[in-house]
């Protein structure tokens, strides 16, 4: 899976926790821009387990906080694993 | 060491805490009762606790402790919880709190401190909250920055216990812009000097000492940072997965002794010709406390094992335990308050220690990650939380539910924020289920309505929008939530009753065995007792109350505990005194 694809999964599904379209989310804007708190940050770990099958903690949202850079991260992780 | 050498560890220290019957005895309900009412700590038995070491069961072995096993702790520490919930809380739960932190990030030099100070007595506060932000800990103010010495910080902390005399200070504070990054830093009084502001007067827990501390002007060298920097949340929501699920498991021993004082007035008070125990009502209500007391000691020492064998779930385990546990063991005071009548308002005679139960509970509920925070916890992590193997591994159920298989010593370590994999505990409901031989037609039912309630939970996550797990999340997903953590308890009850009935030893695992505890507690569970008086109830009533009345009646004459372990109150051997480990 590219970068560009996990990004554009990480902006739907942060759009769907927010009920907002994905056009309202901007791949470079840090995510607390738009609300994000620790209880999406754990919904968020949550659903990238299931759909890449690892584990990442809740910080990531935090250390990582635009949907490109979690999108970076992710793939590297893909890759090494 | 076997759930047989548990039980001698408690009688052991209980032997040494002396008989709480006695008015001299400085752990006795009537001395307890005196310090309260004076507001002051009980100095006199703190210094019992410190003389026979109760606070090694808090440092890991390796630091010349006791602790090994989690769910051990909290067996453990209720014998010190039966006799006062403050003491309990005061002299040792915040410092376990604290310690928690520093045993899963902190150096080997500052456990090898922390470790000291806790063998020797001593307190380590924990300084967290602050009266602007209270459980929301992410958003907390008091702030440290780089200076030439280590860390400069600024900022007041609220309603710390043991502030006042504290050794050392875990202290929470934001070192960075970011929601997330705040850092733990260990403040040593001895080179650190400052004072703590006046103390809060409290409604309970009356020999607790809560004060503010400033902590202006104050700067640590750089070796007090606990764990990486600004790296403090992370740390804490991992250490306090340990305290949320011990937590509860030790305040079953302040229920205990709030429906022995119960009890004893209920087979004692004679009205109409007949014993107030004797009242259908009443009898029910006596059973059906101390059948949950068993269930919150198997539900909270299950959440504890689990710690052991499967800590990527820890983060659900432990909210679950901290939800659901202290809400059912609060009804139960209320109930038993009903029984002892205008006697539960009173602060002196023979049953005053109930008022002080009473009063002091809530403290234990609200002073660590309320119950509403524990649900948000496991709300947003519900599909996780509902994943599940279809075919259990045998090995591992035993190694959960088999209580006298040891676990080894607990690897602070392997603490995650987050739930991730699969979770045995949710699984073990459907075989712990299937396992059961001999099930009649009211188990039967019961475990019908479980099973049934399990598929509706899991294709409700399934459809659940991601929104609705959310801080503002859906009536809906709080009534998974619930029955999440309701099936979490069935499931540990139910594994642990077929665990006693094929080995069946003694009193303790007799009663779990039991058809007749079964069905009360897991009716308790379901909520039926209270709220619905179907023909199931009816039937329990005559079947299976009388079964677990005989149990009750035995253990008050014995001085038993109610708990799982059984354990004698009032040994009158004392052999074991010198051996206590855990
Ligand atoms: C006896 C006692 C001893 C204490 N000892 C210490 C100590 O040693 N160290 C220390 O740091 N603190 C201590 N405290 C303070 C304690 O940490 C705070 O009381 C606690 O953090 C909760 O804060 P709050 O009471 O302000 O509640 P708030 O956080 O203001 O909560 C108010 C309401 O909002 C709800 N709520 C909060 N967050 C959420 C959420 N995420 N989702 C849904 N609902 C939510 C709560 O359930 C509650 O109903 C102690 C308190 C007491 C009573």
């Amino acid at each position: 899976m590219t970068e560009e694809i996990i990004s554009q999964w990480i902006v739907d599904t942060i759009a769907s926790y927010l009920d907002v379209s994905s056009s309202e989310i901007d791949p470079l804007q840090p995510l607390a821009n738009y609300g994000i708190d620790s209880v999406h940050a754990l919904s968020l770990c949550g659903d990238i387990e299931e759909k890449f099958g690892f584990y990442v903690d809740p910080t990531l949202a935090w250390d990582y906080p635009t949907p490109n850079a979690i999108a970076s991260f992710i793939a590297g992780r893909s890759l090494s694993s | 060491m076997s759930i047989m050498d548990v039980r001698l560890a408690v009688e052991a220290l209980d032997a040494q805490l002396g008989d709480p019957y006695s008015s001299a005895n400085a752990c006795s309900w009537e001395q307890l009762c005196r310090n309260d009412e004076a507001g002051e700590r009980p100095h006199e038995a703190e210094a019992v606790l410190k003389e026979i070491g109760v606070a090694k069961a808090f440092v890991p072995h390796e630091f010349n402790g006791l602790l090994l096993q989690l769910d051990r702790l909290g067996h453990l520490l209720r014998a010190v919880f039966r006799r006062d919930p403050a003491l309990g809380l005061g002299f040792g739960v915040t410092s376990l709190m604290a310690a928690a932190t520093i045993w899963t990030a902190g150096t080997a030099e500052q456990k090898e401190r922390a470790a000291e100070l806790l063998i020797s007595g001593g307190q380590i506060a924990v300084a967290f909250h602050e009266l602007a932000h209270g459980n929301d800990f992410g958003a907390n103010e008091v702030t440290a920055w780089p200076s030439e010495s280590g860390f400069a910080f600024a900022g007041n902390k609220s309603l710390i216990n043991n502030a006042d005399r504290a050794e050392l200070i875990v202290v929470h504070a934001r070192t960075s812009k970011n929601p997330v990054n705040h850092s733990l830093f260990l403040l040593d009084r001895t080179k650190t000097a400052f004072p703590a502001g006046d103390y809060w007067r409290t409604v309970g827990v009356r020999g607790c000492r809560l004060s503010n501390i400033s902590l202006e002007g104050v700067t640590l060298p750089d070796s007090a940072l606990i764990g990486a920097l600004d790296g403090g949340n992370s740390v804490a929501l991992r250490a306090f997965q340990v305290t949320r699920a011990c937590l509860p498991s030790m305040a079953v021993g302040a229920v205990d002794t709030a429906l022995r004082t119960t009890a004893e007035f209920a087979v004692g008070r004679r009205l109409y010709g007949l014993s107030v125990a004797e009242m259908p009502y009443v009898r029910q209500s006596l059973v059906g406390v101390f059948a949950d007391l068993v269930a919150a000691d198997i539900f909270s020492s299950t959440a504890a094992r689990l710690l052991h064998i499967e800590p990527n779930q820890g983060s659900l385990y432990s909210a679950a335990v901290k939800f659901l546990v202290p809400e059912v063991l609060r009804e139960d005071i209320n109930i038993l308050a009903d029984i002892l009548g205008a006697r539960f308002y009173l602060r002196n005679g023979k049953h005053a220690i109930f008022q002080k139960i009473m009063r002091d509970f809530p403290a234990l509920v609200i002073g660590h990650a309320a119950q509403d925070v524990c649900e948000a916890t496991l709300r947003a992590q519900l599909p996780v939380a509902v994943r599940m193997d279809d075919k259990p591994n045998e090995a591992l159920q035993r190694a959960i539910f088999d209580w006298n298989i040891p676990l080894g010593k607990f690897d602070w370590a392997t603490l995650q924020m987050g739930a991730s994999g699969k979770s045995a505990l949710f699984a073990a409901l459907h075989s712990g289920i299937e396992n059961r031989t001999s099930v009649d037609k009211e188990l039967g039912a019961i475990f019908d309505e479980l099973l049934d309630l399990s598929i509706w939970l899991r294709s409700t996550v399934v459809q659940m929008s991601p929104r609705e797990r959310g801080l503002n999340g859906s009536a809906l997903a709080s009534a998974a939530t619930k029955v999440y953590a309701r099936l979490l308890a069935a499931s540990a009850c139910i594994n642990r009753s077929n665990v006693c009935r094929s080995a069946g030893q003694d009193s303790g695992s007799n009663l779990i065995a039991s058809d007749a505890w079964l069905k009360i507690a897991l009716c308790g569970i379901l909520g039926y007792r209270r709220f619905l008086h179907t023909d199931l109830v009816e039937q329990l009533n005559a079947v299976c109350y009388e079964e677990v009345y005989e149990e009750l009646l035995s253990r008050l004459s014995l001085n038993s505990t109610f708990d799982s372990l059984a354990s004698n109150m009032l040994p009158i051997y004392n052999v074991f005194s010198n051996k206590i480990k855990i």
